[in-house]
């Protein structure tokens, strides 16, 4: 019992049980470092995005400026444009020209007022699912040919692996949430097996035996007759003989 | 660790629980660990594939703890008898009634 892990091992442990790389990266992180990328992967872009999306909100964002920030905004604000469109739909969409593209025509006008003409926004997909999109303006129009397309399709591939596995909030507080709960749930076996030792003279190994016996002949889950014991309304072994 | 002799069918029963509810070794780790286990999840990993043997009191952790979550898995949908539906329609039409 003296070899009781750390608790930040024990952090790490349960999330790599539950498929999560757990570092200090915040997805926030993630997606700026993966905007970056983006932008560098395609010189004809004057700024690109990555966003996180979940029920059709965007949990995360990260652009390389202003501008992008502003068009990507006008998306969410309006509910229409590019990357909603590539995450709902899983699948590449281009804009050639803002100016005379009729399929978000709202988006369209607000982002040739702030000085976008063209975007190419590609989705990041985990397994089936649709996490987010990945997305690159430029201020000229049909500023993307096909192997800039190409080539941010094949970054967007290790961008959605990375972020599938990405710690965010909601996954960190569920995680050091359950190891509370197994370790208060160890902890009291802990204790229900020193008191059974005390009260009828056994090893520890015959007084986990004697509890585990305990309840399978009662069918009481083992942390309910552990607590039980713990808190003092447990039977002793000679009253359910 | 050699001695109990029905050591390969326990293990078996174990493995085949766990297959057929399909929960991971890593969520099996961790009701045993929180069960007070010992063991860590990698060589309970190699216990299950049948690789190593463990301890027969942890192997007895492990039962307990696939066998509680087998027991908090939702129940199976059950069939009515004439007379429950029977008692069940009686009881709410003296409900009208009053």
């Amino acid at each position: 019992m003296d070899s009781f892990p750390l608790s930040s091992e024990l952090g790490a442990t349960l999330g790599r049980i539950r498929g999560l790389t757990l570092t200090q990266e915040t997805a926030q992180h993630a997606v700026d470092v993966l905007a970056q990328v983006a932008q560098e992967t395609t010189p004809n872009a004057i700024g690109a995005g990555v966003s996180l999306i979940h029920d059709a909100e965007r949990t995360s964002v990260g652009a390389t400026d202003a501008l992008v920030r502003t068009a990507d905004d006008l998306q969410y604000s309006l509910g229409e444009g590019p990357c909603l469109a590539a995450w709902a739909t899983r699948s590449p969409v281009t804009v050639e020209d803002t100016a005379s593209d009729s399929r978000f025509p709202a988006w369209s006008v607000a982002a040739d007022a702030a000085g976008i003409r063209a975007c190419f926004s590609v989705p990041l997909m985990r397994g089936r699912d649709a996490i987010g999109a990945m997305k690159v303006y430029s201020t000229t129009p049909a500023a993307f040919d096909e192997s800039d397309r190409t080539r941010l399709r094949s970054r967007s591939v290790a961008a959605s692996a990375l972020l599938g596995h990405v710690q965010t909030t909601d996954t960190s507080t569920r995680i050091s949430r359950e190891l509370r709960e197994s370790l208060r749930s160890r902890d009291l076996v802990g204790i229900a097996k020193g008191i059974i030792m005390q009260r009828e003279g056994l090893t520890e190994a015959e007084a986990l035996a004697a509890l585990t016996a305990r309840a399978r002949s009662t069918g009481i889950p083992f942390r309910r007759l552990t607590a039980e014991i713990v808190n003092g309304h447990g039977t002793s072994e000679g009253s359910d003989a | 660790m050699a001695g109990f002799p029905y050591a390969e069918e326990q293990r078996a029963s174990i493995n085949a629980a766990i297959v057929e509810a399909g929960f991971s070794t890593g969520e099996v780790w961790l009701r045993y660990f929180s069960l007070s286990g010992e063991v860590e999840e990698y060589e309970v990993e190699a216990y299950l594939a049948g690789l190593i043997p463990l301890p027969p009191l942890e192997c007895d952790l492990l039962a307990l703890a696939v066998n509680e979550m087998v027991d908090d898995l939702p129940p199976r949908r059950r069939a009515r008898f004439c007379d429950d539906l029977v008692r069940a329609h009686s009881a709410s039409e003296d409900d009208t009634e009053q």
